[in-house]
């Protein structure tokens, strides 16, 4: 489903992504865990098509995002870590906008936004305008856009920030759902506990090099993620 | 601790003239020295106005031995044009702005936030303030000449006199944020007080030399009032002219003023920028959706912004105000215009012209692509992770500007020709030049920002008002206007004025085709990379 190979992306004279290769395969939930400025977010959005890279390859089901980016960013949902969403709008005026977008039929919007509003109790102040949210209600409205075009690929930059206990669980059951329906999820996230019960597979990052991935098996043996990670962690400084 | 928030503050004010706003790196030397000379254009042009006004009042109040009245007088002027000014960028700027909770939960006593902020303000009020009284001082040392005591407390007090401009905009800012607060429709209130203090300024500019004359007329009559009401003018006026009580009078009413009204928004600081005084939960119902297509939800998202952020629709759409406003005075006054296009049938060229010229003029003044860049700020990242193209968006801002820009253009140019009746050549031309200008003008605004674009602003204010494209779009479009108009004017005897449009119309299509090539292609490949 995604295929990242030998990503490179260099700001000036930094390195911040160095020769990354992942695979991501239908029905996968990815983790992609690395210290703050490890290279996470910039290669989640090199991944979508909004930040260009130097060298390397990616491919969203087969179609290269340097040479088609339209024809992947039809099949991505991205959720970034921070949900600056359109202020002005009404969250009602903002599924309508994105659903337009990725050219969602009527029929098929109005369930979707009644289905997940529903699901994130979110309903009922679709009508008020964002600016009125507070950071979690915005991350709900970012998740609620995101699956509105049925989206193959679901790539979410830490997706439990701010989220309340309840809303965690939903998305993780949609995620697994998602995967269920031959999706696929690409997530970044610094709880390692929530990456080591979600996912099947996960990369760990440091400076912009993969240190390991695998399967969950493979990466951590018969240790916590946790211990495995900092050991990493401790390793490539030393 | 103040010095750290003032320094966060005064980065953020001069971010624009040192740094470009696209990646934050350091302008070069020539850019640096393009934009000082823009902004003393800029005051230049109000220095002189100033100066007009000082020069009119000078010898007759002198004569009628109310020196004081001078400058009380100018001083009053200045502090409104302060006041006019600032009143709504102090209400963001103080009340709105969006690090303000951020700060708050920082060991920092409100007070000294609030001082922060004004202290910027201050700055912003000074320059004002000096643009006015400079020239003043000036014409009064040529016309009459003042003491050396006069000089020194008029450089006192102009560090004192920001400080009544402040107090005013600062209790005006916070009436209209009180006022605004809880009603329903709160951008259409904040618009619709914008436009009567902006009315009010053009009022009093359009009845200046009637004013002057009444002002010089009654000059006794108004010195006694302000004497009584303003006293603390009257007290500055003395000051200006030597006198050393007069000086520190009004200093200690200014430092007073200043020091209660500091006093009363430090204490309820707090209260005032984190109470949320929105106006009513509105429940959703679900109803049927409309669909669009990509071009269309594009468009209507450009149209909501303006619509929801009073600064930018007030930006955006002065100039198509003040044309419909022109065509309304135009109907009016039609037939006079009427009379004299048959009593003098070669004068219809000249009205076509004249009418083209002042349509380009009103055209330049809606500042709406040159910001609307800028106003994506910390959202861009919607507009590049969605599966449109950079020239979709790019277009939809376009469209926005030719949907806000056009209408009225066409309804000025019906009532041109239907007043001056210009021939089908005459008329021709009017339409194909406005048209073409209101495309130039929306291409030239976004090739614009998207080369300067200020994306980290904390109020919108900074993207719509103070940014480097919108003050070249502005000071650019009316250079290259003034150029046009001038080149006409001095052919005017080696070619008709037919042709001479008719060049005007070339080179405005050339240039309007130039910059559409440069977006479709590089303005769209730069907008894919910003961040």
């Amino acid at each position: 489903m995604l295929r990242i190979e030998h990503l490179t992306k260099r700001y000036g004279d930094k390195t911040a992504v160095d020769d990354v290769s992942i695979h991501i395969h239908r029905g996968e939930i990815y983790g992609f865990i690395g210290h703050n400025g490890a290279g996470k977010t910039t290669t989640i959005k090199a991944c979508c098509g909004i930040l260009r890279f130097d060298s390397g390859e990616i491919y969203v089901d087969g179609v290269s995002v340097r040479e088609n980016p339209l024809e992947c960013k039809r099949k991505i949902a991205y959720i970034p870590d921070n949900p600056d969403l359109y202020d002005y709008m009404s969250g009602i005026q903002y599924l309508n906008f994105i659903a337009d977008i990725f050219a969602v039929p009527q029929k098929e919007r109005q369930e979707r936004i009644h289905q997940y509003a529903g699901l994130f109790a979110l309903t009922a102040d679709l009508a008020q305008p964002i600016s009125a949210y507070s950071h979690g209600m915005k991350q709900k409205l970012a998740i609620i856009s995101a699956l509105i075009h049925d989206p193959q690929l679901v790539i979410l930059d830490e997706p439990f920030v701010g989220l309340d206990p309840k809303a965690t669980h939903q998305v993780k059951e949609l995620m697994h759902d998602i995967c269920n329906r031959g999706g696929a999820i690409f997530f970044s996230t610094h709880v390692l506990d929530v990456a080591e019960k979600l996912c099947d597979k996960v990369a760990i990052i440091h400076q912009g090099k993969l240190l390991r991935s695998g399967t969950m098996e493979e990466v951590k043996g018969d240790e916590s993620l946790e211990t495995v990670f900092l050991e990493l962690e401790e390793e490539s400084h030393g | 601790m103040v010095k750290a928030l003032l320094r966060a503050r005064f980065l953020q004010l001069f971010h624009a003239l040192l740094r470009s706003g696209r990646k934050g790196k350091q302008r070069t030397g020539g850019g640096l020295v393009l934009y000082a000379l823009l902004m003393l254009y800029v005051l230049g042009i109000f220095c002189w106005l100033f100066g007009h006004m000082a020069n009119t009042l000078c010898i007759p109040l002198y004569q009628l031995e109310l020196d004081w009245f001078y400058f009380a007088m100018m001083a009053i002027t200045a502090v409104m044009l302060g006041v006019v000014g600032s009143i709504f960028s102090t209400k963001s700027q103080l009340f709105e702005a969006k690090d303000n909770e951020m700060l708050l939960a920082m060991p920092i006593p409100p007070k000294w936030i609030l001082l922060s902020r004004m202290v910027v303000l201050y700055v912003q009020a000074l320059v004002m303030i000096l643009v006015a009284m400079v020239p003043t001082a000036v014409v009064w040392q040529v016309q009459i000449g003042m003491t050396a005591a006069g000089w020194l407390f008029f450089a006192l007090s102009m560090v004192l006199l920001p400080l009544v401009a402040l107090v005013l905009s600062c209790l005006l800012g916070w009436a209209v944020a009180l006022l605004t607060a809880r009603m329903a429709k709160k951008n259409i209130a904040t618009v619709v007080l914008s436009l009567a203090f902006m009315a009010a300024y053009f009022y009093g500019y359009t009845q200046i030399n009637t004013l002057l004359q009444t002002l010089i007329a009654n000059s006794e009559t108004v010195a006694q009032t302000v004497q009584k009401a303003l006293y603390p003018f009257y007290q500055f006026g003395l000051g200006c002219l030597g006198n050393p009580v007069g000086f520190l009078l009004f200093a200690l009413c200014a430092l007073a003023v200043f020091g209660i009204v500091y006093g009363l928004l430090s204490r309820s600081f707090t209260a005032i920028v984190t109470t949320n005084r929105g106006g009513k939960k509105i429940r959703y119902r679900e109803r049927a959706l409309k669909v669009s297509s990509v071009d269309r939800a594009l468009l209507r998202r450009e149209l909501v912004r303006l619509w929801s952020i009073p600064s930018y629709l007030l930006n955006g759409c002065m100039g198509s105000l003040m044309i419909v406003i022109g065509v309304v005075y135009l109907i009016i006054k039609g037939e006079t215009v009427s009379l004299l296009a048959d009593a003098m049938p070669e004068l219809r060229i000249v009205g076509v012209a004249l009418g083209c010229l002042l349509i380009l003029f009103l055209v330049g003044l809606n500042y709406l692509t040159c910001s609307s860049v800028s106003l994506d700020g910390k959202t861009l990242w919607l507009a590049q992770s969605l599966p449109v193209t950079p020239w979709q968006i790019l277009r939809a801002k376009l469209r926005m500007s030719y949907l806000i820009t056009m209408p009225p253009t066409v309804l000025a140019c019906v009532v041109i020709t239907c007043v001056i009746r210009p021939g089908v050549v005459g008329t021709v031309l009017l339409v194909g030049i406005s048209l073409v200008y209101c495309v130039f003008h929306g291409m030239t605004g976004l090739v614009l920002n998207v080369k300067m674009p200020r994306l980290d602003w904390e109020s919108e204010a900074y993207a719509i008002k103070n940014s480097g494209s919108v003050m070249a779009a502005g000071l650019g479009e009316m250079g290259l206007l003034l150029g046009l108009g001038l080149l006409v004017f001095a052919l005017r005897d080696v070619a008709s004025l037919e042709v001479l449009l008719v060049c005007c119309l070339v080179l405005l299509a050339a240039a309007t085709w130039f910059l559409y090539r440069w977006l479709r292609t590089k303005g769209a490949e730069r907008f894919s990379t910003l961040s």
